[in-house]
C-alpha cells in the first residue's frame, strides 16, 4: 500500500475571469519519488504549481501539502518546502550570498553548510553581485536557494532552463541524491528527455486538464513497441489479425505495427514466412507526448 | 522572521535614501542660509515707487492726466495700470508717441501706472511709475492678498522680515511636494520592484505572512521618513542658529511633526502599489493624490468658498505654522494622521492577503 501522498491535488481549477488556467485537476505525488509534470507552453503547469504554494487563490477544488491545506496552512508548507520558480529574479545589485543568507533566514535558518556546498558543486560565484550573472548562472542561484533549507518536498518549475549540458547532468545527479535522501521532488518541464531521464513518474497536462499520470515504464509499455518486419515475399494481413496489434501499414515487403500486447503471439504468427529484417522499438517519451497531443488527449 | 525584509530594504535602496537625504538636508539647511539677504531686502523702508520723479499724475475732475520726461531714443510709449504696487495683472492703457496722456478716473478708486518706452531697435525699457495713492511697499501688499495666503497656508501674520515667516513660505508651504512625491515613489516601488524583477515568487516560498511582508516594507519608509525629517530638521535648526538667529528648535519640531503626514503618503502609495501591481498606474494614482490634495490645500487657502475642502486634505492637518509662529502642536491632528496611515495600511494588507500573484 503507498504512504500518504505529500502532494494531495483535488478537483483544481483556476479561472482568469472567463480564461480557464487549469481544470478539475487530480494529481498525487507521493513521497521520496521525483514526479514530472509535463506540458507545452501554457498548458497550465506553472498555474498548478503556483495554486499549490499559495501564490494563486484556488477557483474551485482542494490542494492539501503534508496532509495541510495549501491555502490555510501555507506558511507551514513554505517551511517545508523549496521553490524554483519558472522565473527567476532577486536583487540585482547585491551579491549572491547576501541573498541567500537573506533567503536562509527568511526560512528561519542560520547553517549555511549546504548552501555553500550547493554553491560549490555548481561552480556559482557567491561574491558576484546577481545583476552582472548570466542567465544560467542566475538559474544556479535560483537551484541552490531551492535546495539549501533541505527541505521534504522541492517544486521545481522548468529548473534547467538556461543551463548547459554539463550542469544539465550535474543538476539530474542532485535530484537523484535528494531522492535517495528521501526528499520528493515535483518539477516541471517541457523537456521530455529530462523527465525520462530523472522521474519516476510523469503527468502529462493540456490546456489545462490532466491527460495522463503514470509510471514512465508502465506509460511506454501501455504505449506499445513499434515493430518493423521485412519479408522476402508477399505477406498475409490476416496474420497480424491479434487482440493488441494496431496500426499495421503494409508497404511491399515492408510491414510496421504497434504491439501493445500479446507480443509472443505476433512472433509466432510472422515467424511462419521468411524474414529478412527485424526491428522492435519503445517509444521515447517523445513520441509518447507528441501521441497525447496529436490525438487530443487520447494516448493509447 | 521578523525584521529581515525591513533590513532588507534599507540593504536594497542605502544609495537612493542616502541621496534623497543628502538633498533635501541641503535644500532645508541652505534655505536658511537665504534668509539674511532676503529680510535685509525687506527691512528697508518703501518710500517711493520706482522712476517716480519721471512720471507726474494729476487727477482733476475724475480724470488723470499723466505726463513724463521725454527720452530722446524713444519711438513710443507704453502705459501700463493696475491696483496694487506689484502689477502682477497690469493692463495697457495707453500707447502714444507724445510725452502726456489722459485717463478717466473714477472716484476713489486706487490706481498705480508705470510707463515704458520703446527705442528704435524694439526694445522696451522702464521709465518710471505714478500713483493715486502714497505709495506701499509692493511685497507688502503682495502679502497680503489671497494669493500669497496659498503659500502661509491662511496665515496673515507671515512676514518675510523674520526667519519663521521666510521658512514658512519657502520651505515648508511646498516640503509635501519636495518629501512626499519622492517618497511616494520610493513606497511603490518597494512593493512594485518585487513584482516587475519577478522577485515574489520566492519571498512568498519562505515562510513569511503577506501581512508581515507589507508591515516590514512600510515600517522601513516609515523608519527612513523618520530619519530623513529629523537630519533634515536637525541641519536646519543649526542653519538658523548659524545665521545668528535665536531658538531653532521649532523648525525642528515643525519638521519633525510632518511624519505622519508623510506615513500617510506611504501608506496610499503601498495601497496603489497592491492594488494596480504595476508602478506606472501606482506611481501615476499616488502622485495624482498628492498633487490633487496639494491643489485644493491651497485653493482652500486663496478662494474662500472652497474652505470646506480643507479638512479633507492631509497637509490641513501638519500645523508647521502653529509651532513655527505660535509654539504650540495640535496632538489630535496628528493622531488623526496615524489612525488615516494605519487604516490605509491595514487595507493593503487585506487586499494583499488574498490577492493573486502575477507571474
Amino acid at each position: 500500500m503507498r504512504k500518504k501522498p505529500v502532494i494531495d491535488i483535488r478537483g483544481l481549477s483556476k479561472y482568469y475571469g472567463d480564461v480557464v488556467g487549469i481544470e478539475g485537476l487530480d494529481l498525487k505525488v507521493y513521497p521520496g519519488e521525483i514526479m514530472g509534470f509535463l506540458g507545452p507552453n501554457g498548458a497550465g503547469k506553472t498555474t498548478t504549481i503556483r495554486a499549490c504554494l499559495d501564490l494563486l487563490q484556488k477557483s474551485k477544488g482542494e490542494v492539501k501539502i503534508f496532509g495541510l491545506d495549501s491555502h490555510e496552512d501555507s506558511l507551514e508548507i513554505r517551511r517545508r518546502t523549496g521553490y524554483l520558480p519558472g522565473d527567476f529574479g532577486m536583487y540585482n545589485d547585491l551579491k549572491v550570498k547576501t541573498i541567500l543568507r537573506y533567503l536562509l533566514s527568511q526560512s528561519g535558518l542560520s547553517d549555511e553548510s549546504k548552501m555553500l556546498e550547493l554553491a560549490e558543486r555548481l561552480d556559482l560565484d557567491m561574491d558576484r553581485r546577481y545583476g552582472e550573472l548570466s542567465k544560467g548562472n542566475r538559474q544556479k542561484v535560483g537551484m541552490v536557494q531551492a535546495f539549501m533549507a533541505d527541505q521534504d518536498l522541492i517544486i521545481l518549475d522548468e529548473p534547467t532552463t538556461g543551463l548547459d549540458p554539463l550542469m544539465q547532468q550535474k543538476f539530474y545527479d542532485l535530484l537523484r541524491e535528494e531522492r535517495e535522501n528521501g526528499k520528493t521532488i515535483f518539477m516541471s518541464s517541457h523537456i521530455l528527455a529530462e523527465v525520462e531521464e530523472v522521474c519516476d513518474r510523469v503527468a502529462i497536462i493540456r490546456k489545462g486538464r490532466l491527460q495522463v499520470v503514470e509510471d514512465i515504464s508502465s506509460l511506454k509499455e501501455k504505449m506499445g513497441k513499434k515493430l518493423v518486419v521485412e519479408f522476402d515475399d508477399g505477406v498475409d494481413p490476416e496474420i497480424f489479425k491479434i487482440d493488441g496489434v494496431k496500426d499495421v501499414k503494409i508497404e511491399g515487403r515492408w510491414v510496421t505495427m504497434i504491439v501493445t500486447r500479446n507480443l509472443d503471439q505476433v512472433i509466432k504468427n510472422i515467424s511462419k514466412q521468411n524474414i529478412i529484417n527485424m526491428s522492435l522499438e519503445t517509444f521515447s517519451l517523445d513520441q509518447l507526448f507528441l501521441t497525447y497531443y496529436s490525438s487530443g488527449g487520447s494516448g493509447t | 522572521m521578523w525584521g529581515r525584509t525591513l533590513l532588507m530594504e534599507f540593504r536594497k535602496s542605502w544609495r537612493g535614501f542616502a541621496i534623497f537625504i543628502l538633498v533635501v538636508v541641503i535644500i532645508s539647511a541652505g534655505m536658511a542660509q537665504l534668509f539674511p539677504v532676503i529680510s535685509e531686502a525687506f527691512e528697508e523702508e518703501m518710500e517711493e515707487l520706482e522712476g517716480m520723479e519721471y512720471v507726474h499724475l494729476e487727477v482733476e475732475d475724475e480724470i488723470i492726466h499723466l505726463s513724463w520726461v521725454e527720452v530722446e531714443d524713444a519711438v513710443e510709449y507704453v502705459v501700463i495700470e493696475d491696483r496694487h504696487p506689484y502689477m502682477m495683472m497690469s493692463r495697457e492703457v495707453n500707447r502714444t508717441d507724445m510725452n502726456r496722456t489722459t485717463i478717466p478716473h473714477p472716484e476713489d478708486e486706487v490706481r498705480y501706472f508705470a510707463v515704458k518706452y520703446l527705442t528704435n531697435d524694439s526694445a522696451e525699457m522702464p521709465l518710471g511709475m505714478a500713483s493715486t495713492v502714497e505709495p506701499t511697499d509692493p511685497m507688502e501688499e503682495l502679502m497680503d492678498t489671497a494669493f500669497y495666503r496659498m503659500f502661509t497656508a491662511g496665515r496673515a501674520d507671515v512676514t518675510f522680515e523674520e526667519m519663521e515667516g521666510f521658512m514658512s513660505v519657502e520651505l515648508y508651504s511646498w516640503w509635501i511636494l519636495l518629501v512626499g512625491v519622492y517618497l511616494s515613489y520610493l513606497s511603490v516601488k518597494s512593493i512594485t520592484e518585487d513584482y516587475e524583477e519577478r522577485r515574489m515568487d520566492v519571498i512568498f516560498s519562505t515562510p513569511i505572512p503577506r501581512k508581515q511582508y507589507i508591515l516590514e516594507k512600510f515600517s522601513a519608509l516609515a523608519l527612513f521618513t523618520l530619519i530623513l525629517v529629523s537630519l533634515s530638521g536637525s541641519m536646519l535648526m543649526l542653519s538658523v542658529r548659524a545665521v545668528g538667529e535665536p531658538g531653532g528648535w521649532e523648525f525642528l519640531v515643525s519638521l519633525l511633526i510632518s511624519w505622519p503626514m508623510l506615513m500617510v503618503i506611504i501608506a496610499f502609495s503601498m495601497l496603489f502599489a497592491v492594488v494596480t501591481q504595476s508602478s506606472r498606474k501606482a506611481v501615476g494614482g499616488s502622485f495624482a493624490v498628492i498633487l490633487i490634495q496639494y491643489a485644493l490645500f491651497m485653493a482652500g487657502h486663496m478662494v474662500e468658498s472652497l474652505e470646506p475642502v480643507l479638512p479633507f486634505t492631509i497637509s490641513y492637518y501638519w500645523d508647521y505654522n502653529s509651532v513655527l509662529l505660535d509654539g504650540v502642536v495640535y496632538p489630535l491632528h496628528l493622531l488623526l494622521l496615524v489612525a488615516v496611515a494605519g487604516v490605509s495600511v491595514f487595507l493593503t494588507v487585506f487586499l494583499f492577503q488574498d490577492s493573486d500573484i502575477p507571474a
